[in-house]
């Protein structure tokens, strides 16, 4: 019998119906992948599963029992669990608070800490997860904050787990990791659903994969006898190009040149160290690494938003270092931050705005201060048009309301169409669906084409190795290897990344030259 | 050192208004609520407790009485800020300005007094003489012989500092003060946490204000809070939302407020000298402000 049955379920916001007639039957003790693009629907049905959100018509039977969860506490009370994609811990709470939150051990009034802390280290080791229950959230890292969540649902005895998107911002140590954990609860006899586009962790660990399309049921297959490839096309309708084609260029001069780069942070501890790197013209330089070595800060040294401590940034011959984003940007470099809604966007503002954010004071956009509408319609249609933004027939629109996918599309189309000479891309394709990516990619390839250069930071291993030309691997703030990705592996950068060089390295740099 | 002990008994005394306001402004900072109607809920307090007394004869009433006017605000200030999701500042500034105006009519229009309200007939609350801090030399002289309210506000910062780390609703909200979404996840009653901890505030705001109208004076003077509802947001931004360190700051507060009466003897215009808490809050605050820049490596908003 299936423990989810979900029969003619639908989801209007207004006039736009987001689940269309959608059936699913998850059977008892699988893990059940739902696959589709951002934008499909996926969370919105998972969190109407999950009693977030009201269904406009349709029924959901739990074990074969209709239910109608006004709240996610009621969906708790018989079993559901859910993990969202941005985790709903409190940060400077301790592990043990986060899991009890709402069902504290009291004795009087005075909440008793020593016993709340030993109930959840037993549920942690119960379940073999590596974690402290007394760390504090804010410490630890963030696939150890979503043990943490999985903990909270395991604690309030769940047995069918949803989780949105749950590798989203996992590095792919920590992925693995997950992925096993997850297969080691099944066979405890968990349901699993776990939601995600990202189709190589689909094939590692579902039994069974929903596809839906634009709020609409694909079908469900079995993960045996099924490709990526098939999987793919069931998702965006289409054809998808997962290897992209990178034609021969010769690279040309130096362009940016960082010399022994040293950073440290608020508390004074050294981030980055030694860093020395180079980029050419028509050349994509990927930096790789397991999240939280040091990308973000060198990124952020980059683009102007860190202090550099000591040591040389050269950008044609010139030192930029100490430059603020808006003088990084008027010397033709196009900065593309690792989290868009962050540095990126402005998420209350419109497309048109955030489309030309950053470059409006330009002639082209503005004259004696006051801004040019007509010219910023044009130019945002056209790289509407041209950058594929989708659901935008209004420019005037929020950015916040786009899909995650067409989000970064509209950061990407802003720092491409300034025509940049040396464009940095901090997590380009994170949490952006497959079409999107493949469209990202490209673009990125056609900047190399017009002899550009290029910096990818990235966690996706598979997104630096597409892409780059040559890999730096950082480590624990440091550079502790540099490969042509023509002459490397995969395996090779990934046993880079845990920190193993095995010999002392040799400078690659005068074979190249 | 009389001296010094003088000026140290009347911070007391000075920071006790300020300190139970601010205490009080804790938990709805902690929940996420930017109360800036600590300045009116005062003011109604203090002139509610001086008609009551005035009416009444009775202190406790008085309290009592200040302490509902008060918690009626919260209300009014939870229901436009909270369940209608009006923007918290607009509503706390109009409530002070709807506090000054009516205080100042019901004056004129009832008892016919035009600024300042005083009459005999009024009960102030009386200093306290406790034996046992009677004979403790120097912390006898700064602590004894004050109104119950300083005892009142240094066992508000205890309890406060208990609830807040020691209880659920504590820990319940500062969840909804640090992440919303949390509160939410597990079914906690997210507007009812912030509807409460603005009342806490609403209760202590009341105590506050009474103290300033009853304490020293016994009479109500238009505007008598005199922006100390602002100084008390200013001790708990200072203070980074804690129970101690908010405390710490309003006895800050409190004691350029006792050094300015003080210095009211010496020849210096008056205007001059009353400036002196206040210029002293804008250098503390700036002295803070260096000390959480400094050191700061990174531009913008940091990545969390």
């Amino acid at each position: 019998m299936s423990t989810i049955k979900v029969v003619n379920l639908t989801k209007k916001f207004g006039d736009f119906v987001a689940i269309d007639g959608m059936n699913l039957e998850v059977n008892k003790g699988e893990i059940h992948a739902i696959c589709g693009e951002n934008g499909a629907g996926k969370s919105t049905l998972m969190n109407m599963l999950f009693g977030l959100l009201k269904p406009s018509s349709g029924q959901i039977f739990i074990n074969g029992i209709e239910m109608h969860f006004q709240s996610p506490k009621e969906a708790i009370a018989q079993g559901i669990g859910m993990v969202h994609q941005h985790f709903k811990l409190v940060p400077s709470f301790t592990v043990y608070e986060n899991v009890l939150l709402g069902e504290e051990i009291v004795k009087g009034f005075k909440i008793q800490r020593n016993t709340e802390y030993k109930e959840v280290q037993k549920t942690i080791d119960h379940y073999k997860f590596d974690l402290d229950a007394n760390a504090k959230v804010q410490d630890i890292s963030v696939g150890a904050q979503q043990r943490v969540e999985i903990i909270k649902m395991l604690h309030r005895n769940v047995d069918i787990l949803i989780l949105d998107e749950p590798s989203a911002v996992l590095t792919p140590q920590e992925t693995d990791e997950l992925l096993d954990n997850l297969i080691a609860l099944k066979k405890l006899g968990k349901t699993i659903i776990i939601i995600t586009h990202k189709l190589d962790e689909v094939k590692k660990c579902a039994d069974r994969i929903t596809v839906i399309r634009r709020g609409k049921y694909i079908g469900t297959v079995n993960n045996e006898g099924v490709t990526q490839q098939e999987i793919a096309r069931m998702m965006v309708g289409r054809d998808v190009n997962l290897d992209l084609q990178k034609v021969e260029i010769e690279r040309g001069k130096p362009i940016l040149t960082i010399e022994n780069v040293n950073a440290y942070n608020d508390i004074g501890a050294q981030i980055l160290h030694d860093i020395s790197m180079n980029v050419h013209e028509g050349e994509i330089v990927g930096i790789a690494g397991v999240e939280g070595n040091g990308q973000s800060y060198l990124m952020n040294a980059l683009s102007g938003m860190l202090k550099i401590h000591s040591g040389e940034i050269l950008y044609q011959n010139e030192s930029i270092k100490g430059l603020n984003p808006r003088q990084l940007r008027d010397k033709g470099i196009g900065l593309v931050p690792e989290d868009r809604y962050l540095h990126g966007l402005n998420k209350t503002m419109s497309i048109k705005e955030n489309i030309i954010a950053g470059y409006h004071w330009r002639p082209l956009f503005s004259k004696l201060g006051f801004l040019l509408n007509k010219e910023q319609d044009k130019h945002a249609s056209k790289l509407a048009k041209q950058f594929d933004i989708r659901n935008s027939e209004n420019m005037d629109i929020e950015v916040g309301s786009l899909s995650g996918g067409n989000a970064q599309k509209v950061v990407i189309a802003r720092e491409m169409s300034m025509d940049p000479l040396l464009l940095i891309l901090s997590q380009p394709t994170r949490g952006v669906d497959i079409g999107s990516i493949e469209f990202i990619h490209q673009q990125v390839l056609n900047s190399r084409k017009k002899k550009k250069a290029v910096i990818v930071i990235s966690s996706e291993l598979s997104e630096i190795m597409t892409l780059s030309d040559r890999i730096y691997v950082m480590y624990k703030g440091r550079i502790i290897g540099e490969r042509v990705t023509k002459e490397t592996t995969k395996e090779e950068i990934g046993v880079l990344m845990a920190g193993i060089t095995g010999e002392e390295e040799k400078p690659h740099e005068e074979k190249e030259e | 050192m009389d001296e010094l002990l003088l000026i140290l008994h009347s911070t007391f005394r000075m920071s006790t208004p300020i300190a139970l306001a601010a205490i009080g402004g804790i938990f709805a900072h902690r929940a996420g609520v930017l109360n800036v109607a600590l300045e009116g809920m005062m003011l109604i307090g203090a002139f509610v407790g001086v008609m009551a007394s005035f009416l009444t004869g009775s202190v406790i009433i008085a309290i009592i009485a200040a302490i509902l006017s008060a918690i009626i605000l919260g209300y009014i200030f939870s229901f436009f800020g909270i369940t209608m999701k009006g923007n918290v500042i607009i509503t706390g500034l109009a409530i002070n300005t709807i506090v000054l105006g009516l205080t100042a009519y019901i004056l004129q229009i009832f008892f016919g007094q035009r600024g300042v309200f005083s009459n005999p007939k009024i009960v102030g609350l009386k200093p306290l003489d406790i034996p046992i801090l009677r004979d403790i030399p120097i912390i006898g002289d700064i602590l004894n012989h004050h109104t119950p309210m300083v005892y009142i506000s240094l066992i508000s910062l205890f309890v406060a500092h208990f609830t807040l780390y020691h209880t659920k609703l504590g820990l319940y909200i500062r969840t909804v003060g640090e992440k919303e979404e949390a509160a939410h996840s597990v079914g906690l009653p997210v507007n009812r946490l912030k509807y409460t901890a603005v009342l806490i505030g609403a209760v202590l705001c009341g105590l506050g204000g009474i103290n300033i109208a009853l304490e020293n004076v016994t009479m109500f003077v238009e505007n008598m809070t005199t922006g100390r509802g602002f100084i008390a947001l200013a001790a708990i931004f200072s203070g980074q939302g804690t129970p101690i360190g908010t405390f710490v700051f309003s006895f800050l507060f409190g004691f350029a407020d006792a050094l300015q009466i003080r210095l009211q003897d010496i020849d210096i215009p008056g205007a001059y000298i009353q400036m002196i808490p206040f210029l002293f809050i804008v250098v503390v605050l700036t002295i803070v402000g260096i000390f959480t820049v400094r050191g700061k490596t990174s531009r913008g908003f940091k990545n969390e």
